[in-house]
């Protein structure tokens, strides 16, 4: 197997590993199992006969839906560009006061699930909610609707954006702000020096984190389908819930699919591949910008977004803990063993998807052979697959062939890990791509073999990034319903499926409990994300 | 949203366990239902199960329309899986109850909606977990039936239940009624004021942009599917447009269109009448009352029922369970919990905010057409509802 390009090849000395072809081939083993459930749309499409597929393919609505989901990706991604960068420069490059604490807040949305912020946001701004109520003695009868595809947009947007938020402060903590002052020093202004110095090196980084972001927004369901925008996602899943939709849904989410692998390659075109060596020998001593009077808009600016996406969900959760109360609520009551159930799933999630990421991320960081890319790009698909579509693939091989392992962890488990791994797949490639090459050449120099100078030198380095991307998957698995009310074994009832269950039966008070208790699990972890970077 | 404002008294179902002890031995034959000479298969137009009739045990003593007490029925004993197209506020409050009357019965209950569930079993093959499908609507146990995936239901239960409330195949049966139904705000329109035919709501200029329904349900494909059939595609998808064109809300999820009703967001909106009884029972002050049209199919009467998969293992014993619902302790649950009609006349309807079901002039339509409710999604596609 041709795996051995690029420099390594060349390179007399062999010394960075010199047998990929068991790492390739593991690597391969990986993507090709994260994929497989995909199979299933296959056999489900080729059941439609060609006529009606043509039929359903072509048709004016499916080209509408085409271009809604293009464009809640497309503006979601853009939006938390412009949200996340300027964030993250604030608070790595200037002198924002109280710094620690705005990362926190502006960082922790992303532990809120949408559908639980799009349900707070809808019982506030909708036509005759919570805020028109306050403005009726100002002559305001009707708030422009949030209903529709820009209030998924919004929404979308306001709890996606950490992901940029997060990739592009660990690249500015890491990068080397000597450049900086060089290109400031040359009478470049601070702008110039931005656009010329800083972007190049954060660009890669900022890419990663707007490919997750673009991923989850053309994947979410909940909050499309709260909003009523009509994109794929709400439309596959309105076509599992008609009787004889499903043929319908699987051309959906394989037109879903398709769009998906070519914002996977694109990216990887876009964010270029550099090794970015630099990593931990960055100087951190230059002197942040100073924002004077700007410091009093800025930590506006932070306020408000910490308040519209943090505070008034919270608040909302908690108002309904204590004004609801009725008889019918009786089998929904709080027990600790969904919070542990959410939290041991989504622990098991995190491990294995970790286990998984790093031979597939270590391949691509290193070898830059084709098929080293092609196996970390699969893994990213899964990201992009409804939840639904993954739990009813894994229903169908988990039922007919699966055995005593269908509706049981193992296969829950493996749905996660099917869907949120890239997230692990993304922070521990950044990770590897830090360490510096000449490191484990040295290692290798001294007499220490592959597997010990990996043991004794790489992991260490990449702990931090193993353990952003664990905690990433952690956090979403903690979110993620479809897949987990498909494939829990009966019974089993986690915070997410109680959360879902209250609000099916319209007692949103019971809904609170569990909410709140997610929105803190999910909060402590995405601290730990934020201390990997030596807040 | 407007916070639920919920300071509802306690309702329970309250067994009434010395309920017509002796008076259960009705036992008719009903063979002409259980024809077991139709294939099984997944074919398209199977009707009928795998003829296990032979299976079914006729000992028992019975379920009568009379009204049946569970003290009166055959123990459960065993392990049964439903799977449960309705909420689990709305009938877990009765597994459990019947769960705990035996000390050796076990249920395992999964809730998503009907068609959820109907595409899991139809991915799970005949290794599906599930012993009973519990529906909404009629339409998705036909649509189970159609997949050839259901067995015959005794005889006992299939005479307790009135004809158009079952499958004449033996396959299923409705355990609870409800009546699709116009909810109205008393603080803008009296009973009086408003049109006793369907099609009128489409036409009024005075419901306009002032009218909600519900579009995600199994009662609206119905309901859309069974327009169809008595007013041909044409005029469904006029009335559809023309409803649309008068500015109605869509909503999703059940409650969401009473409590619109209920805080004057919208003077109209068209839900199942327990929806409405719900919302009542919950805000007894609220602005909102129910009317129903006449013999049309804005008063489509539908049934949430029961049936047993042709892959259970435990086919007797879920049998079994079925009776328990069709007894007079599950039937009153279903009127005092949900506020739903029961499908037994030995049990009555005692809600005052709602008539009682002999009162509605609902349109004798045949549920088993309900079945095939793909023209339906096919029609609220090409309108753009989906």
């Amino acid at each position: 197997m041709e795996t051995e390009t690029g420099d390594s090849a060349d390179d007399g000395s062999a010394v960075r590993d010199a047998r990929p072809l068991g790492l390739t081939m593991l690597s391969g083993a990986i993507a090709a199992a994260v994929v497989f459930p995909l199979t299933w749309l296959l056999l489900r499409a080729a059941e439609v006969d060609a006529e009606r597929a043509f039929g359903i393919v072509v048709r004016q609505r499916n080209l509408e839906i085409t271009l809604n989901s293009l464009t809640l990706m497309g503006s979601v991604t853009l939006l938390s560009i412009l949200i996340g960068v300027p964030l993250a420069v604030l608070t790595v490059q200037t002198d924002l006061p109280y710094r620690r604490f705005w990362t926190i807040v502006i960082a922790l949305p992303l532990a809120i699930p949408s559908y639980i912020g799009a349900f707070a946001f809808v019982s506030v701004f909708r036509p005759r909610g919570i805020v028109q109520s306050w403005l009726e003695p100002f002559g305001v009868t009707e708030l422009p609707s949030i209903y529709g595809l820009h209030g998924a947009i919004l929404i979308i947007t306001l709890y996606t954006y950490p992901y940029v938020f997060i990739t592009t402060r660990a690249a500015l903590k890491s990068f080397d702000t000597s450049l900086l002052d060089a290109a400031v020093t040359l009478k470049h202004t601070r702008w110039d020096a931005f656009k010329r110095v800083t972007v190049p090196q954060i660009w890669p980084a900022v890419t990663a984190g707007a490919l997750l972001v673009a991923l989850y927004a053309v994947s979410d369901f909940g909050t499309p389908a709260f909003l009523q925008a009509e994109v794929f996602t709400r439309q596959i899943y309105l076509e599992h819930r008609s009787l004889g939709g499903a043929h319908y849904a699987a051309f959906l989410s394989l037109q879903l699919v398709a769009i998906t692998m070519v914002i996977i390659a694109l990216e990887s075109r876009i964010s270029g591949n550099e090794t970015l060596y630099t990593g931990r020998t960055a100087k951190h001593d230059s002197k942040p910008f100073k924002l004077g009077r700007w410091k009093w808009p800025a930590m506006a600016a932070c306020g408000l977004l910490g308040f519209v996406t943090l505070v008034l969900p919270i608040l909302i959760y908690t108002q309904w803990l204590f004004t609801v109360e009725t008889d019918r609520a009786g089998t929904f009551d709080f027990e600790l063993i969904y919070a542990l159930n959410s939290i041991g799933v989504a622990g098991a999630a995190a491990i294995v998807a970790t286990l998984l990421a790093l031979p597939v991320a270590y391949l691509a960081a290193r070898h830059h052979s084709p098929l080293a890319w092609l196996f970390e790009r699969a893994t990213y698909i899964g990201f992009a697959v409804p939840g639904i579509v993954i739990g009813l693939a894994l229903v169908f091989f988990g039922a007919n062939y699966g055995g005593i392992f269908y509706q049981s962890i193992p296969i829950l488990v493996f749905a996660y890990v099917v869907r949120f791994m890239p997230q692990s797949v993304g922070s521990t490639r950044t990770s590897v791509l830090q360490v510096d090459p000449k490191l484990t050449e040295a290692s290798r120099t001294l007499g220490r073999g592959a597997a010990n100078t990996f043991r004794t030198v790489t992991l260490p380095l990449i702990a931090p990034g193993l353990a952003a991307g664990a905690a990433l998957v952690f956090l979403t698995t903690m979110k993620e319903l479809p897949a987990t009310l498909l494939l829990r074994p009966t019974g089993f009832e986690t915070l997410v499926t109680r959360i879902w269950a209250a609000e099916s039966a319209a007692v949103y008070g019971q809904a609170a409990i569990p909410a709140l208790i997610l929105i803190l699990v999910s909060g402590l972890s995405m601290v730990i994300i934020l201390r990997q970077e030596d807040l | 949203m407007k916070s639920p404002d919920r300071r509802k008294k306690p309702v329970r179902s309250t067994p009434r366990r010395t309920f017509l002890a002796g008076a259960t031995l009705t036992v008719t034959g009903l063979a002409g239902c259980l024809g077991g000479e139709n294939g099984s298969g997944g074919t398209a137009g199977t009707t009928g199960g795998d003829g296990v009739d032979d299976e079914i045990d006729d000992e028992y003593e019975y379920v009568t329309s009379d009204g049946t007490s569970w003290d009166d029925l055959p123990p459960l004993e065993g392990e049964l899986e439903i799977y449960s197209g309705r909420t689990e506020d709305q009938i877990l409050p009765l597994i459990d109850e019947i769960e705990s009357r035996y000390d050796d019965f076990e249920v395992g209950t999964r809730f998503e909606s009907n068609e959820a569930l109907i595409s899991l079993i139809d991915e799970e093959g005949g290794n599906s977990p599930a012993d009973l499908l519990y529906t909404q609507d009629s339409g998705s146990l036909g649509a189970l039936k159609e997949m050839g995936r259901t067995v015959e239901l005794t005889t006992d239960v299939l005479e307790t239940v009135p004809e158009n409330w079952r499958d004449p195949d033996g396959t299923w049966a409705g355990v609870s009624g409800r009546v699709m139904s116009v909810l109205y705000n008393t603080d803008t329109y009296d009973a009086d004021d408003l049109p006793v035919d369907i099609f009128e709501y489409a036409r009024d200029d005075r419901f306009e942009d002032d009218m909600a329904w519900r579009v995600d349900s199994g009662s609206f494909l119905s309901f859309v599917r069974a327009m169809m059939i008595e007013h041909g595609e044409e005029t469904t998808r006029e009335f559809i447009e023309d409803m649309d064109a008068s500015g109605i809300t869509n909503h999703e999820g059940g409650s969401t269109t009473p409590e619109a009703v209920a805080a004057g967001e919208v003077s109209i909106g068209f839900t199942n009448h327990y929806y409405g009884g719900r919302t009542l029972d919950d805000q007894p002050d609220a602005p909102m009352a129910v009317h129903f049209t006449e013999n049309d199919l804005g008063s489509l009467f539908n049934v949430s029922g029961l049936a047993v998969l042709d892959s259970s293992d435990e086919q007797e014993l879920a049998r079994n369970f079925v009776r328990h619902f069709l007894s007079t302790e599950g039937q009153e649950f279903f009127v005092e919990t949900n506020r739903e009609y029961a499908v037994i006349p030995g049990v009555e309807y005692g809600f005052d905010a709602i008539p009682p079901i002999d009162d509605i002039d609902y349109p004798d339509f045949d549920l088993n057409q309900l079945a095939d409710v793909e023209p339906a999604v096919d029609l609220l596609r090409a309108v753009g509802y989906r």
